[in-house]
C-alpha cells in the first residue's frame, strides 16, 4: 500500500506525555497517526509522578484527559503492548512492522472489570509502583490505564500438566493456592480453596488426596504434600471472622436431605447463587459422615463446626434431629420448595451374618464410631478386637484404643496388600500399638456371663481374584481357634438406607441406591436430585462434594429455567514424559517434601487430641515453594481468570500479531529508563531498607501508589519527619554518566514539598552540587521550599549511608564544604535522586538508522535550526529520549516533533 | 692510606655507664678516642631505632651500656634494655651485620676501668673487621 | 616534578569539590579535621604549603575507598604519593610508628651490599626450595617483622612458611632468593622515591639473573608494588601473581583436594589487594573450596572494606585505632570464630588493637585471626 496514505501518516513510538501530545498535535492536522507503546498502557513516566514542578499540579489530573484523547481519536491508531519490529524505506515512504504481543485476553470483549485479578493467583511486583507495590499475573498497569484492558503476564510454559486439577473431583485450584501458599498469601489461598471446596479446613486433613497421586512432582522426586497444605492455608483463617458476602436472593427454595460434604457443598453454592436452601438432618449435629463417622483425632469437631458455621451464615438453614420419612415426608417438602436435593449418606452399618451376632458386646463399626462422636458414653472391654480392613476399622480400632481398652487388635481376612485403609492410616494404626491380624476371619461368638466371651475365628489363604478383583480368601479346613473376647466392632462397610425414597418414585439400583445421570446429579423426578454416597455408595469426602457442587449448578440452571447442561470438567489427569521427566530433573533440584509432624504417641493416645501438628509458616512455605507451576515467573495457566471473566473474554491460545504500516515520517519518544543505583553501594540502596529512590518516593507519596498516599517509610510503615535527599546520584559522575539528569534539583524540591504537605514540619534535606533551578518560576520554588517547607540546601555530596541497627534510620555521612567538618545526620528515610538514561533507544536507533550521543540520547545534527531532527531525514526525536529535560520541555518538543514530521509529509524537507 | 680508625656510637646510661666513663677521664686512664658517647636517661629506654640510626649516621659499632640489674634508677631498665636487645640482635643478625658490631654492656659507677676496657676490645675488633657494610654506597651494588 | 605536574597527573583540577572524598574517608570519619577535598582545594589554589607542611598529608591510608567513588576521577592517593615526594624534599616526614625502626631496615636495605641471613627459618623444616625454578616466592619483610612484632605476637614467618608448604603441595618448588631485599612499597609512599629506586633495581636485578618466569607473593602491599609501579621504574620480564590467585587458578583447572575445616570464617580485603587490584574473588573462591568453611560477609565487604587503620608505619594514631576497632566489631558482628585476611599487615595492625586496648575496658574486639595462607596450609594436609 505503498501510495498517499503511506506519505500523510506519522509512526510515533512511545505513549508517554512526548508520544502523545505529538500524536494530538499530528491528529488535530488531520494526519493519521500510528502511535506504538511497548506496555499495556499508554502514560509513560508521568502517570507514575504524583505532583508536577513548579506548579504542584496532580501529574494524573493533567494526564488523564491527553490519554483518553488519544485513545478516543479518529486519527489516532493505538498500539499499546506492541514493539516496532523493522523500519525499511526512507523519509516520505517508511514502511514499519509492528508486533503485537499477545495479551491472552481479547480486548474486544474484556470490560476491565477486574473480576480475573482478584481470582490470579500468582503475584508479582508492580512495575508501576516500582516493584513497592504488587500486581497480579493478570493486571492493568495502573487504575487510569488506556486502554482499560487485562493483559496476562505470560512468560514461560508451566513445566507441569498440572494433573492435580485433574485428578481432584472438585478440580480445586491446586496451582493456585499452592502459589498463594508460596507467597505468603495465606488468606488469598484459602479464599481460593473455598471456591470450589466449602470445608477446607475439614478436607485437608480427611481427603485421600487422589491429586498427591496425579502431582507431576511426583514423577521427579516426591509429590507435593497438597492435602496438608491446604489444611495449612485453612488453619491460618479464623473461620468465625471471614466477611460473608452480599447475595442478591432469588426468592427461590431449595430442600437438602442430608448435611454431610454433600449437602453441605450443594448448600454453599446455592446460597452464594441466592436460593433459600434448608437442609434436613436426621441426626442431632450437621455434618454427616464428618461429624459422625470421622474420630476426633482426625477431624476436631470444633473446626466443622466453625465451617458448618460459615455455610449458615450463608443464610442456609440446618435443621437437625429431623428425620425424612419419619419427622416429615418427603412429598410435603417437595411441595414447598422449588427443587430438593437427596444427600443422605450411607450410614447402614453391615452385618456379620453369624453366631453370636446380637450378643452383647458386639458392636457394629459405624454405629460405634457415631456414639463415641455424638458423645454418648461407650464402653469397650479390655480386650477388643474390630473386625475389617478399611479405613472405618482403623477408626474403631484407634478409637477404642483411646478409649481405654488394654488390647485392641484389628482382624482381617486378606492381607496387608489387599487392605482398603491408606497405608498411612495403617502405618499409624501399627504405631499405636493395635496389631492388625491378616488372613484371618471371625466364624462364631461365644457367651460367658450373658455377654460375649470369646470369638472363634478360622485362618484364610489367598484364592483367584473376585468379582473385586482382589483374591478370594478361603478358609483353610481345621485351622479354628477361639480367643477370648472383651467387645467385637464390626466394621465391614456402610450402605444408604434409602427406604424413604422408595414410595416417592425416586428409582433406586439393584443394591439400592438412587439412580442419577452421574454428569448433572437429576433423578428421574424433575426437579429432584441426588448424590454422594447415597448414589456412590461409601466414597470419599470430596467426591461427596464435587457431587454436591455439580448438582447445585444442575439446580441452579432448573431453577432459572434453563436448561440442564452438563458444566465442563477436567480432563484426565497427564503425566510427564520421560523426556519432559529428564528436562525437569536437570531444570529444577531434587528436594523432598516436607513431612508432618505428629503428636507423640505416647501422648496422643490418651485422648482424643489431633494427631497431626500441621505445618508451621516456614515449612508451609518452604513445602509450597516445590511446587512446578511455581518455578516459572508469570502466569502458571491455572485458568482461575477464565474462570471468572464473565465477558469470557480470555484467550491462553491467541498469538502475537505482525502488521505492517505505511508512513511518512517516524517520531520516537520512547522517554527515559532509570538508572540502576544498586552499584553505587556506599549509599546502600537494596541493602538499607529506608534508602528508596525518587521514584519510589513519587509512588509512596501518590495516591494511587502502594500505601494509598500515605506517606509511610519502609522498614517499618512509621511516618518519616526527617528526610535527606541526595542528588546525583549516578550523573555528574565519571563513573556512571557524566551528564546532569536536568529535572533532579527541582523534583528533589517538589519531593520535599509534598512530605511537608503529607505531615507538616517534616525537615528535609537536599544535599546538592550546584541547584539547578533553571526555568520558569523555579528559582521561586526553591526560595519557597526554604523558606516555607522546612527545607535546608547543603552544599555537598554525602559519600556513605550507614544504618542505625536499633530503628533502621539511615545515618548519611558528609563533608560540610562550607565548614570542611566531616559529619554525619541520622533521619528517618533517604531518597536517592538517581540519574536518568534514554530508553530503548539503541535498538530503536540500530532500526531506524539514527545515530545516537555516546550515553545513548539521539543525535541531533543541527542543534540550532532543525532541533528535533535526527541524523536521518524523516526521523525526529522529543522527550526524554532526546535529551535530559522536564515534563513542560518535552511537551513543547513533542508539538515541535509534530511540526516538523507534518512538514515532511505535507512535502517541505 | 692511613690505618681503618672505627667510629663507636656508645649509648650510656645517665646513673651509671657515663659516670663510669667520666670516671675514666677523670681517673686518666686512657682509651682509644674513637668511641662517641649518647647520654641517655636509662639503658631501659634504648629503642633499636637508636642503633639504627647510628649505623645509618655511618657508625661502624654500637655499644649499649647500663647499669646493672641491682642499680637501676628505674628498677628495672636492664631487664627492658634486655629484651630490647635480644630483638634488635635478630633483625640487625638478618641484616647481615656482624654480631661483634654491637656491645651489651653493664657498667656501674665505679667501673671506668672496665668501660675503658670495653672501648679498647670492640676498636680492636672493629679494626680487624673493618668498615660497616652500611658506608659502602649503593652504586657499588650489583 | 612540582605542584602543577602533579595536578595535571592526578587529574585533581576535574575536583567538583562536592565532599564525597571525606564523607568516605575512613579517616575523617574520626578526624573531622582531615578532608581529602580540602587537600585538593589548597592545591588547585596553589597553596603549597599549606600540603607539604600538613602533618595530616602523611594520614592518608592510600586505601582507595575515594578513588573508586569519585565523581571526578581525581586519582587521590596519587595525589598523595606525589605530594609526599614535595614535602620528602622540604625535610617533612610523617609520624613513624614502631620509632621508625621499620624505615631505617628499609633504608639500611638500600644502602649496602649486605649478605643478608634472611633464610634462616628454611632450615628448620623439610620445605621444598630449588635454586633452578621457575618460580619465585617473594617473602618480604617477613623475617624482619618477626623480631619487631615479637609481643603483639605477630609470626609473619609463619606466613611465609604456610606459602611454602601450599606451593609444595601444588607440586611447586620455589626458588627463596636469600639477596632479595624489601619491595620498597613504604618508601615509595612516604615519598622516598631515592630509597624505592635503589630496592626496585636491585629487586629487578635478582630476579633478572635467577632467570625467573614467574613471582608468587604472599603480600599484597609487594604484589602491588611489583605489579602496578615497579613497570615504571624498572623492567620485569616475569609474570607476578599473589598466592590467592595462584590457587583460584589451581582450583579451575585441577581442582584441590581440601581435607575439611569446621569453621565460620569472614574476610577482610586487604586495600591493595582489593581497592588497588580489583582482586575480591579468588580469595573468596579459595576460602569457599574448603569444605567445612563458612564464608560469612562483614556488613562492609569487597569494593566497600574497611581498611585495618594505618599505611606505611606512619601516622598510626587514634583514628588508626578507632577505625580497627569499628572493623574486629564489624568482625564481631558476623558472629565468625576467624578473621581471616591475606595481608600480612592487616593481621599485625588488628593484632595490635587487640593487645594495646589500653586500661579502660572497650569493646570486645577478640577474634582469631589467621592469613587465608595458614588456612589453606592446613587444609591441604601434610
Amino acid at each position: 500500500m505503498n501510495g498517499q496514505n503511506g506519505h500523510k501518516s506519522v509512526l510515533v513510538i512511545g505513549g508517554g506525555i512526548a508520544g502523545i501530545q505529538a500524536s494530538l498535535d499530528l491528529a488535530n492536522m488531520g494526519f493519521k497517526v500510528y502511535l506504538v507503546e511497548k506496555s499495556p498502557s499508554i502514560g509513560g513516566r508521568m502517570a507514575q509522578l504524583d505532583k508536577t514542578f513548579p506548579t504542584n499540579d496532580c501529574a494524573m489530573c493533567i494526564l488523564a484527559p491527553r490519554m483518553i484523547e488519544a485513545n478516543s481519536h479518529s486519527n489516532i491508531d493505538l498500539y499499546t503492548y506492541s514493539e516496532v519490529e523493522d523500519v525499511s524505506g526512507e523519509v516520505s515512504d517508511f514502511k514499519v512492522k509492528i508486533k503485537r504481543n499477545s495479551p491472552f485476553v481479547d480486548w474486544s470483549k474484556c470490560t476491565g472489570c477486574g473480576l480475573c485479578e482478584e481470582g490470579c493467583p500468582v503475584i508479582l511486583p508492580k512495575e508501576f509502583d516500582q516493584g513497592l507495590g504488587k500486581r497480579k499475573a493478570i493486571f492493568i498497569p495502573f487504575p487510569q490505564a488506556v486502554p482499560k484492558k487485562y493483559t496476562v503476564d505470560k512468560r514461560e510454559e508451566r513445566p507441569c500438566k498440572a494433573a492435580c486439577m485433574d485428578a481432584c473431583p472438585a478440580h480445586t485450584n491446586v496451582l493456585g493456592y499452592i502459589k498463594l501458599i508460596a507467597e505468603g498469601e495465606f488468606q488469598e489461598a484459602y479464599k481460593l480453596i473455598r471456591d470450589t471446596n466449602p470445608l477446607p479446613a475439614s478436607v485437608g486433613r480427611v481427603c485421600y488426596a487422589p491429586c498427591e497421586e496425579a502431582c507431576n512432582r511426583g514423577q521427579i522426586d516426591e509429590p507435593m504434600a497438597i492435602r496438608d497444605l491446604k489444611r495449612f492455608a485453612a488453619d491460618q483463617v479464623n473461620i468465625e471472622e471471614l466477611e460473608v458476602p452480599t447475595v442478591t436472593k432469588t426468592d427461590k427454595k431449595v430442600a437438602i436431605v442430608g448435611s454431610g460434604p454433600a449437602g453441605l457443598a450443594a448448600a454453599n453454592d446455592l446460597a452464594l447463587k441466592g436460593h433459600d436452601v434448608t437442609i434436613f438432618e436426621a441426626l442431632p449435629e450437621s455434618g454427616g459422615m464428618l461429624r459422625v463417622g470421622i474420630p476426633e483425632y482426625r477431624l476436631p469437631k470444633e473446626i466443622l463446626r466453625k465451617e458448618i458455621g460459615y455455610i449458615q451464615k450463608l443464610g442456609v438453614e440446618i435443621r437437625t434431629g429431623v428425620q425424612v420419612g419419619k419427622d416429615i415426608a418427603l412429598e410435603e417438602i417437595r411441595g414447598n420448595y422449588d427443587a430438593l436435593f437427596i444427600a443422605a449418606g450411607a450410614h447402614g452399618g453391615m452385618r456379620l451374618r453369624m453366631e453370636g451376632e446380637e450378643l452383647p458386646g458386639v458392636i457394629e463399626g459405624i454405629r460405634f464410631l457415631r456414639a463415641v462422636n455424638l458423645g454418648e458414653k461407650v464402653e469397650v472391654g479390655k480386650k477388643t478386637a474390630v473386625i475389617g480392613g478399611g479405613n472405618t476399622a482403623v477408626d474403631c480400632a484407634r478409637t477404642a484404643k483411646r478409649l481405654g481398652a488394654e488390647e485392641v487388635k484389628i482382624v482381617y481376612r486378606r492381607s496387608r496388600s489387599e487392605m482398603p485403609a491408606s497405608a498411612e492410616e495403617t502405618a499409624a494404626v501399627e504405631e499405636e500399638g493395635i496389631p492388625i491380624e491378616f488372613l484371618t476371619t471371625p466364624t462364631r461368638f461365644f457367651p460367658g456371663n450373658g455377654k460375649l466371651a470369646r470369638m472363634e475365628c478360622v485362618k484364610m489363604k489367598l484364592g483367584e481374584p473376585d468379582a473385586s478383583g482382589r483374591p478370594r480368601p478361603i478358609p483353610i479346613e481345621g485351622s479354628e481357634f477361639t480367643t477370648s473376647v472383651d467387645t467385637v466392632i464390626a466394621a465391614l462397610g456402610q450402605a444408604p438406607e434409602t427406604e424413604f425414597v422408595k414410595e416417592f418414585g425416586v428409582s433406586l439400583s439393584k443394591r439400592g441406591m438412587i439412580e442419577i445421570d452421574p454428569e448433572t446429579g437429576a433423578t428421574n423426578i424433575e426437579g429432584v436430585f441426588a448424590g454422594g454416597d447415597v448414589v456412590t455408595g461409601p466414597a470419599f469426602v470430596i467426591d461427596a462434594i464435587a457431587a454436591g457442587k455439580r448438582a447445585a449448578h444442575s439446580i441452579d440452571r432448573h431453577l432459572k429455567g434453563e436448561p440442564i447442561e452438563v458444566k465442563e470438567e477436567g480432563k484426565e489427569p497427564e503425566k510427564l514424559s520421560e523426556e519432559e521427566v529428564e528436562d525437569r530433573k536437570k531444570r529444577f533440584p531434587s528436594q523432598k517434601r516436607v513431612r508432618l509432624r505428629d503428636e507423640p504417641i505416647g501422648e496422643r493416645i490418651k485422648d482424643f487430641r489431633e494427631v497431626s501438628l500441621g505445618y508451621t509458616v516456614e515449612e508451609a512455605i518452604e513445602e509450597a515453594s516445590r511446587c512446578l507451576a511455581g518455578q516459572i515467573e508469570g502466569c502458571i495457566e491455572c485458568h482461575e481468570c477464565a474462570k471468572r471473566c464473565e465477558a469470557n473474554a480470555i484467550a491462553y491460545t491467541m498469538q502475537d500479531e505482525h502488521i505492517e504500516i505505511d508512513v511518512g515520517a517516524i517520531i520516537l519518544a520512547t522517554g527515559l529508563d532509570l538508572y540502576d543505583v544498586s552499584p553505587l553501594t556506599e549509599y546502600g540502596y537494596g541493602k538499607i531498607k529506608n534508602v528508596v529512590t525518587a521514584i519510589e518516593f513519587e509512588r509512596l507519596t501518590a495516591a494511587s501508589g502502594p500505601t494509598f498516599g500515605e506517606l509511610k517509610r519502609p522498614s517499618d510503615g512509621k511516618i518519616p519527619h526527617a528526610i535527606a535527599f541526595i542528588q546525583c546520584v549516578g550523573s555528574r559522575d565519571f563513573k556512571h554518566k557524566a551528564y546532569c539528569s536536568s529535572v533532579c534539583c527541582m523534583h528533589a524540591t517538589k519531593e520535599a514539598i509534598l512530605a511537608y504537605e503529607h505531615h507538616p514540619g517534616t525537615k528535609s534535606t537536599i544535599f546538592y552540587m550546584d541547584l539547578r533551578a533553571v526555568g520558569k518560576r523555579f528559582q521561586e520554588y526553591v526560595t519557597r521550599a526554604k523558606e516555607e517547607y522546612n527545607v535546608t540546601y547543603i552544599r555537598s555530596r554525602p559519600g556513605r549511608v550507614a544504618v542505625n541497627p536499633e530503628n533502621q534510620n539511615p545515618i548519611v555521612w558528609y563533608e560540610d564544604t562550607t565548614t570542611t567538618e566531616t559529619k554525619n545526620m541520622e533521619v528517618d528515610l533517604v531518597v536517592l535522586c538517581q540519574a536518568m538514561t534514554p530508553r530503548g533507544s539503541k535498538e530503536l536507533a540500530e532500526m531506524l538508522g539514527i545515530e545516537l550521543n555516546e550515553y545513548g540520547f539521539v543525535e541531533v545534527p543541527d542543534k540550532l535550526s532543525h532541533p528535533v531532527d535526527s541524523t536521518r531525514p524523516g526521523i525526529f526525536a522529543c522527550g526524554y529520549v532526546h535529551s535530559p529535560r522536564d515534563i513542560p520541555d518535552s511537551v513543547t518538543q513533542g508539538s515541535g516533533a509534530a511540526a516538523r514530521a507534518a512538514e515532511v509529509i505535507a512535502g517541505g524537507s | 692510606m692511613a690505618e681503618f680508625e672505627p667510629q663507636i656510637i656508645a649509648f650510656t646510661c645517665n646513673w651509671c655507664t657515663y659516670a663510669a666513663a667520666d670516671l675514666a677521664g677523670t681517673s686518666r686512664i686512657h682509651y682509644p678516642a674513637n668511641v662517641r658517647i649518647v647520654r641517655v636517661m636509662c639503658s631501659g629506654m634504648v629503642n633499636p631505632m637508636y642503633v639504627f640510626k647510628a649505623f645509618e649516621s655511618g657508625a661502624d659499632g654500637v655499644i649499649v651500656a647500663g647499669c646493672n640489674y641491682t642499680d637501676c634508677h628505674y628498677i628495672d631498665g636492664p631487664v627492658k634494655c634486655d629484651a630490647m636487645f635480644a630483638r634488635l640482635k635478630k633483625m640487625v643478625h638478618v641484616l647481615g651485620l656482624e654480631e661483634e658490631r654491637l656491645r651489651r654492656e653493664m657498667i656501674s659507677t665505679s667501673e671506668g676501668v672496665i668501660f675503658a676496657r670495653v672501648v679498647e676490645e670492640m676498636v680492636e675488633q672493629l679494626k680487624k673487621l673493618g668498615p660497616s657494610p652500611f658506608k659502602i654506597k649503593m652504586e657499588t651494588l650489583a | 616534578m612540582n605542584l602543577e605536574d602533579i595536578i595535571q597527573e592526578t587529574k585533581t583540577y576535574y575536583c567538583l569539590e562536592c565532599g564525597k572524598c571525606s564523607s568516605l574517608c575512613p579517616i575523617s570519619r574520626y578526624d573531622p579535621q582531615y578532608s581529602p577535598r580540602v587537600m585538593v582545594e589548597n592545591a588547585l589554589l596553589g597553596l603549597e604549603d599549606e600540603i607539604v607542611y600538613n602533618k595530616k598529608l602523611f594520614s592518608c591510608l592510600t586505601c582507595y575507598t575515594c578513588q573508586l567513588k569519585c565523581p571526578s576521577d581525581v586519582d587521590y592517593p596519587l595525589f598523595i604519593q606525589k605530594a609526599r615526594v614535595l614535602a620528602t624534599a622540604a625535610g617533612q616526614h610523617g609520624d613513624y610508628a614502631h620509632s621508625g625502626t621499620l624505615q631505617s631496615i628499609a633504608m639500611l636495605m638500600a644502602r649496602s651490599p649486605l649478605k643478608q641471613n634472611r633464610l634462616e627459618w628454611l632450615k628448620k623444616d623439610g620445605y621444598r626450595t630449588s635454586e633452578k625454578s621457575d618460580v619465585m616466592l617473594f617473602i618480604g619483610c617477613s623475617p624482619y617483622f618477626e623480631p619487631v612484632f615479637e609481643d603483639i605476637p605477630m609470626r609473619t614467618l609463619n606466613i611465609a612458611e604456610a606459602s611454602l608448604k601450599v606451593l609444595n603441595s601444588l607440586g611447586i618448588e620455589p626458588l627463596v632468593h636469600p639477596d632479595e631485599r624489601c619491595c620498597g612499597h613504604d618508601a615509595l609512599w612516604m615519598g622516598d622515591v631515592e630509597t624505592f629506586k635503589k630496592l626496585a633495581e636491585h629487586n629487578a636485578t635478582v630476579i633478572k639473573e635467577s632467570g625467573v618466569k614467574k613471582v608468587i607473593f604472599f603480600c599484597p602491599e609487594c604484589y602491588r608494588t611489583f605489579k602496578l609501579d615497579y613497570p615504571n621504574y624498572v623492567k620485569l620480564d616475569c609474570e607476578v601473581m599473589h598466592i590467592s590467585e595462584l590457587l583460584a587458578q589451581r582450583l579451575e583447572t585441577e581442582g584441590l583436594r581440601f581435607n575439611e575445616v569446621k569453621r565460620k570464617v569472614t574476610y577482610q580485603d586487604p586495600c591493595r589487594l582489593g581497592r588497588h587490584l580489583g582482586i575480591y574473588d579468588a580469595p573468596r573462591k579459595v576460602l569457599q573450596a574448603i569444605p567445612g568453611i563458612e564464608l560469612v560477609e562483614m556488613e562492609h565487604n569487597r569494593e566497600e572494606s574497611i581498611c585495618c587503620g594505618t599505611s606505611c608505619f606512619t601516622n598510626c594514631d587514634s583514628y588508626s585505632k578507632q577505625i580497627r576497632v569499628e572493623r574486629l566489631l564489624e568482625a564481631k558482628a558476623t558472629g565468625a570464630e576467624t578473621l581471616i585476611t591475606s595481608c600480612p599487615k592487616c593481621q599485625t595492625h588488628f593484632r595490635c588493637a587487640m593487645v594495646n586496648k589500653g586500661e579502660e575496658k572497650g569493646p570486645d574486639i577478640e577474634i582469631e585471626l589467621m592469613d587465608l595462607v595458614n588456612l589453606v596450609a592446613t587444609s591441604l594436609g601434610g
